[in-house]
């Protein structure tokens, strides 16, 4: 039989004035197994505290209710007053008599509040004669972090992380980091060159000693849980043995092949061994095996670049790696993709050369881009004289399926607008706008100076369409400050198109166990609250995988993931509460119903094995490291296996019997 | 012979009535016959061939409360519980078949054996007169005849009524109990001699025999025949059997009740149901459908006359008639028999 | 005589009900003294038992009360709570429980003037409703019970009567024989499930064909009502140790296998499927007199719509008139919908009259091939969620069990209702959170093997019209 102690607060007036606590400590100790109670002032004060401890060492009390204020007020601090009398910290419970019952019931006859104070003591009392010890779980911790994508997001927080002595794996899937970042000119408000200011970044995540990177590769599948998950990485074949390359170029020069160039979006050539682009890091080259004669036509073909390779690094039968790494936390930072062109068929996309989206304009004003920097169509090379800027271009727009602004376009538009008129100074930007949305910080100077200095024309209104008519674009929209229809030539049309997640976020996304939204950007634990985290312990968000997000943004973000990475690597073991779910597996039916019910997928499947190393049977297995103790599953099981100790069911039950 | 006539019957049950005794018999509830107490004769009918339930019911009810019991500080108080009205009610029980009276006698062994016995059970039996109404025919689930009895065996009845072709009712004192049942209600009992409606008892199973049984169920090593399993694979531990059963008795305690009282009850439990035979440990010695099968005929067949010294399967059929998939103990009884004649030397 | 007051129990979400209530005491806000709190971590482990048990120890109203959907400290237990509240709101209204005694809500942290309205209201409502007499009267029955008298259901014979000419075997019975033969004799299966008359007895009843010269026993006719895929899941030992099966089976018990499929009961190449074709089966063998007349067809042939089998390893006789009876409700459907014109009153009296008579046999559940647990939550006595005398409280909290643990999975093969001595109509129950189902989860049980049973997942979008 259980020894229970009941030690009544009277919180100076705040409960004596509406509730006779004597009488509730009385009507206490009337139940079975109370062995003591006590009616006090302040029990939560030094002298209250140290009252509790003294009655519990002395009776030998095993359990101990204290009827007071509300538990998350002062849980914490009973609790730890009982453990340092010697109890387990969950031997003791709290019965909210004051913000239940006598702040909410201020009968000065008192008669209402001791009625109810004696009835919540007394449940209180049945439910914690059911408690018993529990123990905080720790769950050990690799020291070592993942970061997915090697765009400035994930540089950031990889860089950070390692400055902070801890080892970074760097996973990219391009042969390069950068990210699109590597693919802008100038970037908004300073007009930094963005290879310049990227590109020191770049470098020294290629060198610094606590950074692992692995390019042209992807995360094939994770397993585990915070602290220690484990990675499989897939490094795609480069054709190039990495460890022997040193990165003299000559295989790029001598190749007798182009290809188009992806990272210039196709308006310029590249060779079928190259690299993406001149700052790349690193600078090993990668072979286009879509493309080259010799996996397209015929092996015997061609072996140029292995004929001028020098270290004879150029390994033709290579295959795709598979690379498995133990690490503690995981950071998400895969970055977006605009939409393409092809989507605005009302503007001739993908029908006229002209019509190009903003990261295209970006390779056009690139000094290291397809024309050398210089602003000129794709279909003649000839300057513009007039370029039409098409601002939220799929944004904003339910029929082109994405209701979000994407944040950055009005920014980057007026930049494109400046770059112009730096390039071609006869050249005259028109802008079609729904709203300008300029925010942060300098931006709307930035932005006035596009229109004051740089003659921009802002029009807002909407295009309905782009024509050819003569050879030449036409411009159909509308101008609705000053009421009228807009038809006008253009040379060039740059379609400000919205910001998307990358192809196969939602398959990274499944192969994590995160969660996205209907977009397919990924969710963030809480918007306000815990903007790098998701549900999922362990997987941080940087960047603008999260939704679009201009490069301080990004860069903070991965700062911030960096910070709560580093926090975990802290301490040598995760201390997490242990008010966890637990599995009866004598009686498991292996239905699976609380795997499905699980909002943090803590459930794992445990095989039952015979003496004999056979398997019988499977049950449900909770992982401690992930369950939160949210209970969903225990109302989900039907034959009641699964329990969740510190509210468990026998723990509620005693409480409603006794009502 | 005493004889008592259809209009005396339903005078004595409207004078027992009148008297608050609980008289109980057979009638029709939507379209089927049961065993019910009845607050008027004309609720009474004999014509089908025996009832779903059993008496049993009324001596051993599905449900009762044994105790109640109230925690205190000082500890826990408990009370024997009490009937309502303060005694278990008298009652007749008037046409019970004689396989039913007969399992009467079983149940009877069992609540007192080796000197333990169960008060709710003997003081609702003391307050009981059985009076039985032989049978005139069986139906194709029958088989009284099989295992020692008959249409009008007498065993367990304290009264036993006939049929006449007059649609009246011979009667014959089994007991000193039903002797004073006579002698006290002797108004509506005569003298008189009737022709008692011809009997066609229900055919014998022809390969079975009860002794050669008994005899293999008792040599262990029969224990693991694959007999059980072949016959069982269609069971699905549903109980209806046990519950309609006149010999089956086994019972659960359980305490229900709020924090700080409540009752302890006893009731039926069923050793076809897959945790009765559960240890604490978790470990189901009889976790197989086809152990809970072979425990239900062994206990039959062998541990009730064994242990009991009394029958363990009175032949009423209800079993048969009532499971759901079609298992039949008769056919048991036959394939039983035939792997004892094989064991048999010289067979 | 104390002058009666409401005794409301409240279920509260740890995170913002309960902070809501504190916020109200912080800011002094008086309501009703009437309520109890229990808190648990999240709505999400509010279990329909809870609100039964509450009922049980004396309350006249519940509360259940949580964070707002999107807002759950636990990301969806409240959306996973709020699912199983329309299924058992759907239930208690059916069972005429007045549906103001459970109060349903989302009260969050900063709500505190919402918390105590509401508790007003709720004390206020169920006073006006009375104490729930008539729910603790079921305890009182049970103290002052001592023994029951049973009412047992039709069908007394277990076999055609003598006489009555036995059906027509289905014309394809031939070729299942020799599939059965076939799959025997090359391993492919140890045994075959299927239907078979029985030795003494004029009735069909389930067969274990292990041996190929056996399989002339199987057969296939209007009697073969059984759903035999009660003896598929792991819990059937016996079957399980014959090795792997194939069974015999109609649309409708292939509904229960595609639920066995969901949850993993059985995988798909560990049984193999013979469909056949069925035109309807009758509710009880005993009753047949010759022909399958309109009046003797079992309730789950109304409407039927898997005449031809839907999930098979393959499909046995012609497909059948695969056009389903003109749209119309069913004999159930009409029941059912007969119950919920009546007032709660009505309809509570309706369900004690039936419960009254359970005799916790079980046999609902032991013929349920999904009622598959090896140990049922009934037992389990620590605690005690559901009592198991066969008294009124008991028998009440036993089915609303299975009524709920059914939600949603149920494929109406009514083997319960078939199988229950004494005649309680558990059809109309699964039926009733059946329709629930499909009207507010636009799901059906037993055609798609990848989805999840409705109790387990949810949908934001998940309407309901009753939460405060």
């Amino acid at each position: 039989m259980s020894k229970i102690g009941v030690f009544v607060c009277q919180c100076g007036n705040n409960i004596a004035a509406t509730v006779d606590t004597a009488k509730v400590a009385e009507e206490a100790g009337k139940l079975p197994g109370v062995v003591h109670t006590e009616n006090c002032r302040f029990l939560c004060s030094s002298p209250g505290q140290q009252l509790v401890q003294e009655i519990i060492k002395t009776n030998g009390l095993d359990k101990v209710v204290i009827a007071a204020c509300s538990p998350h007020m002062h849980e914490k601090t009973f609790r730890k007053a009982s453990e340092a009398a010697g109890l387990n910290p969950f031997e003791c419970e709290i019965a909210n008599i004051r913000e239940h019952c006598s702040w909410v019931h201020e009968d000065p006859t008192k008669v209402i509040g001791t009625d109810k104070s004696i009835d919540i003591t007394r449940m209180t009392v049945e439910r914690v004669r059911r408690n018993g010890p529990l123990d905080k779980i720790k769950v050990p911790i690799r020291k070592k972090a993942l970061v997915i994508g090697g765009g400035v997001a994930g540089i950031q927080a990889a860089l950070d992380i390692a400055d902070g002595g801890h080892e970074v794996i760097l996973v990219e899937k391009e042969p390069s980091i950068g990210g699109q970042m590597a693919k802008l000119s100038e970037t908004f408000p300073t007009m930094d060159c963005s290879q310049c200011i990227l590109t020191p970044k770049m470098v020294e995540a290629g060198q610094h000693p606590k950074i692992k990177l692995y390019t042209y590769a992807e995360v094939e599948s994770v397993e585990g849980y915070i602290g220690n998950f484990t990675v499989t990485i897939r490094k795609k074949a480069k054709s190039v043995i990495e460890e022997l390359c040193t990165e003299c170029g000559e295989c790029t020069t001598k190749c007798p092949f182009y290809a188009p160039n992806e990272f210039d979006s196709n308006m310029a050539r590249r060779k079928l061994i190259y690299i993406p682009f001149p700052q790349a890091v690193p600078a090993i080259p990668v072979l286009d095996r879509a493309h080259c004669v010799k996996y397209v036509k015929d092996r015997k073909k061609c072996g140029v670049c292995a004929k001028v390779c020098g270290p004879n690094c150029i390994d033709f039968d290579q295959e795709d790696a598979f690379v498995t790494e133990q690490v503690g936390a995981i950071v998400v930072a895969t970055g977006y993709e605009v939409m393409g062109v092809e989507r605005f068929p009302e503007f001739g996309g993908g029908r006229y050369k002209d019509v190009i989206t903003g990261l295209d304009f970006e390779r056009l004003a690139s000094a290291s881009g397809p024309t050398g920097g210089e602003i000129t169509r794709p279909s003649d090379g000839k300057a513009p004289r007039r370029v039409v800027f098409i601002e939220c271009s799929g944004s904003r727009d339910e029929s082109k399926g994405v209701s979000y602004c994407s944040d950055i376009c009005c920014m980057y538009t007026a930049k494109h607008a400046m770059l112009y008129k730096h390039k071609v100074h006869e050249g005259q930007a028109y802008i079609f706008y729904m709203d300008i949305r300029r925010g942060g910080k300098r931006y709307e100077e930035f932005h006035r100076r596009a229109v004051e200095q740089e003659g921009a024309i802002y029009l807002r209104g909407r295009v309905s369409r782009v024509y050819e008519r003569g050879g030449a674009l036409v411009v159909q929209g509308a101008d609705t400050l000053s009421g009228s229809q807009v038809e006008m030539d253009a040379d060039l049309v740059v379609l400000a198109t919205a910001v998307v997640p990358r192809v196969g976020a939602k398959d990274l996304a499944k192969r994590l166990g995160i969660s996205y939204d209907g977009y397919g950007f990924y969710n963030e634990y809480h918007p306000k609250l815990r903007p790098v985290e998701t549900a999922t312990a362990g997987i941080y968000l940087a960047g603008a995988c999260i939704g679009p997000a201009d490069i301080p943004t990004s860069v903070a973000q991965g700062s911030a993931t960096a910070g709560k990475v580093l926090a975990m690597f802290s301490a040598d073991e995760l201390t997490r509460e242990p008010i966890v779910a637990e599995v009866n597996s004598a009686t498991c039916n292996a239905c699976w119903d609380c795997e499905t019910a699980c909002p943090y997928h803590a459930i794992q499947r445990e095989a039952i094995k015979d003496r004999a190393g056979n398997i019988l049977r499977f049950a449900a297995k909770v992982n401690e490291g992930v369950c939160v103790g949210c209970g969903v599953c225990v109302a989900a099981c039907h034959s009641k296996t699964i329990d969740l100790r510190g509210y468990s069911d026998a723990q509620i039950y005693a409480a409603i019997c006794a009502v | 012979m005493t004889r008592l006539t259809r209009n005396n019957l339903d005078r004595w049950v409207e004078a027992l009535l009148a008297e608050r005794i609980r008289v109980v018999g057979p009638v029709m509830q939507a379209g089927q016959p049961v065993y019910a107490p009845i607050s008027r004769p004309s609720a009474l009918d004999f014509s089908s061939v025996i009832p779903r339930n059993s008496i049993k019911d009324f001596l051993f009810p599905q449900t009762e409360t044994v105790m109640l019991y109230t925690i205190r500080k000082t500890g826990v108080e408990v009370t024997d519980a009490k009937p309502a009205g303060g005694e278990f009610p008298d009652t007749v029980i008037l046409g019970a078949r004689p396989c039913d009276a007969a399992g009467m006698t079983s149940l009877r062994a069992v609540f007192t054996w080796q000197g333990e016995e169960d008060p709710l059970f003997l003081e609702r039996l003391a307050r009981t007169t059985v009076v039985t109404l032989a049978c005139v025919r069986g139906d194709a689930c029958c088989f009284c005849t099989s295992v020692g009895l008959a249409p009008d065996a007498p065993a367990g009845s304290d009264l036993l009524l006939r049929e006449t072709v007059d649609g009246n009712f011979s009667v014959e004192a089994v007991t000193d109990k039903g002797t004073h049942l006579l002698a006290r209600w002797a108004q509506y009992f005569e003298e008189g001699a009737e022709t008692l409606r011809p009997v066609i008892p229900p055919p014998v199973i022809e390969r079975s025999n009860v002794e050669k049984m008994l005899g293999w169920l008792s040599d262990p090593a029969n224990y693991s025949h694959e007999v059980w399993s072949e016959h069982a694979a269609q069971c699905l531990g549903c109980g209806a059997c046990t519950y309609v059963c006149p010999t089956c008795h086994c019972f659960d305690l359980t305490d229900e009740g709020t924090a700080y009282q409540g009752d302890r009850r006893k009731n039926w439990d069923a050793c076809q149901f897959d945790h009765f035979a559960a240890h604490a440990s978790g470990h189901n010695p009889r976790a197989l459908q086809s152990q809970r099968w072979r425990n239900r005929f062994m206990c039959k067949f062998h541990f009730y006359p064994t242990k009991f010294s009394a029958a363990g399967c009175v032949g009423c059929g209800r079993c048969i008639r009532v499971c759901y998939v079609g298992l039949d103990i008769a056919e048991m009884m036959e394939k039983v028999s035939a792997c004892a004649d094989r064991q048999v030397p010289d067979a | 005589m104390a002058k009666w007051e409401p005794k409301i129990v409240a279920f509260v979400c740890n995170w913002c009900t309960y902070a809501g209530a504190d916020l109200a005491g912080v800011t002094r806000t008086q309501y009703r003294p009437n309520v109890r709190i229990v808190r648990v971590p999240c709505t999400g482990r509010v279990d329909a038992q809870f609100i039964i048990k509450a009922f049980e120890s004396g309350a006249d109203g519940v509360l259940v009360s949580g964070c707002h959907p999107g807002d759950c400290h636990y990301i969806s237990g409240n959306l996973h709570a709020k699912r199983r509240w329309i299924f058992f709101k759907g239930l208690t209204d059916f069972l005429g429980i007045e549906p103001e005694r459970i109060q349903y809500a989302w009260v969050s942290a900063s709500e505190a003037n919402k918390w105590a309205r509401m508790v007003d209201a709720v004390t206020e409502t169920v006073r006006g409703l009375g104490p729930f007499t008539r729910y603790h009267a079921l305890r009182q029955a049970a103290s002052e019970q001592n023994g029951t008298t049973m009412i047992w259901s039709e069908a007394w014979l277990p076999g055609i009567p003598d006489g009555v000419p036995l059906p027509e075997e289905a014309a394809f019975v031939p070729l299942l024989r020799e599939k059965a033969r076939e799959l025997l004799e090359r391993g492919e299966v140890k045994v075959v499930i299927g239907y078979g008359w029985a030795r003494r007895q004029r009735r069909v009843v389930p067969v274990f064909i292990t041996k190929p010269d056996d399989v002339a026993r199987l057969v296939f006719n209007p009697l073969c009502v059984n759903n035999l895929a009660v003896y598929l899941p792991r819990k059937q030992q016996d079957v399980a140790k014959m090795g792997k099966p194939a069974i015999v089976a109609k649309g409708c018990d292939i509904k229960t296998i595609v639920v066995l499929l969901q949850e993993e009961q059985i995988a798909r190449d560990g049984v193999v499927i013979l469909g056949v074709s069925c035109s309807g089966v009758v509710y009880r063998q005993e009753l047949w007199q010759g022909k399958l007349a309109p009046d003797l067809l079992s309730p789950k042939c109304a409407g039927c719509d898997v005449k031809t089998p839907h999930v098979a390893d393959c499909i046995i006789g012609e497909p059948a008139p695969s056009a389903p009876e003109p749209p119309g409700p069913s004999e159930a459907q009409r029941q059912i919908e007969a119950l919920d014109r009546k007032s709660p009153a009505e309809r509570w009296e309706f369900w004690k009259d039936h419960f009254e008579r359970c005799i916790k046999c079980y046999a609902c559940s032991q013929v349920c091939p999904l009622c598959y647990c090896d140990r049922c939550i009934t037992e389990k006595n620590n605690p005690q969620w559901v009592e198991t005398s066969a008294h009124p409280q008991g028998n009440f909290s036993w089915n609303v069990v299975r009524a709920i643990h059914l939600a949603g999975r149920c494929t109406y093969c009514g083997e319960c209702d078939r199988a229950c001595p004494v005649n309680i109509p558990l059809n109309l129950l699964n039926r009733k959170l059946g329709m629930v189902s499909e009207e507010s989860f636009g799901y059906r049980s037993g055609y798609d093997e990848k989805a999840h049973p409705p109790m387990v997942v949810f949908h934001p979008d998940d309407k309901e019209n009753f939460i405060r």
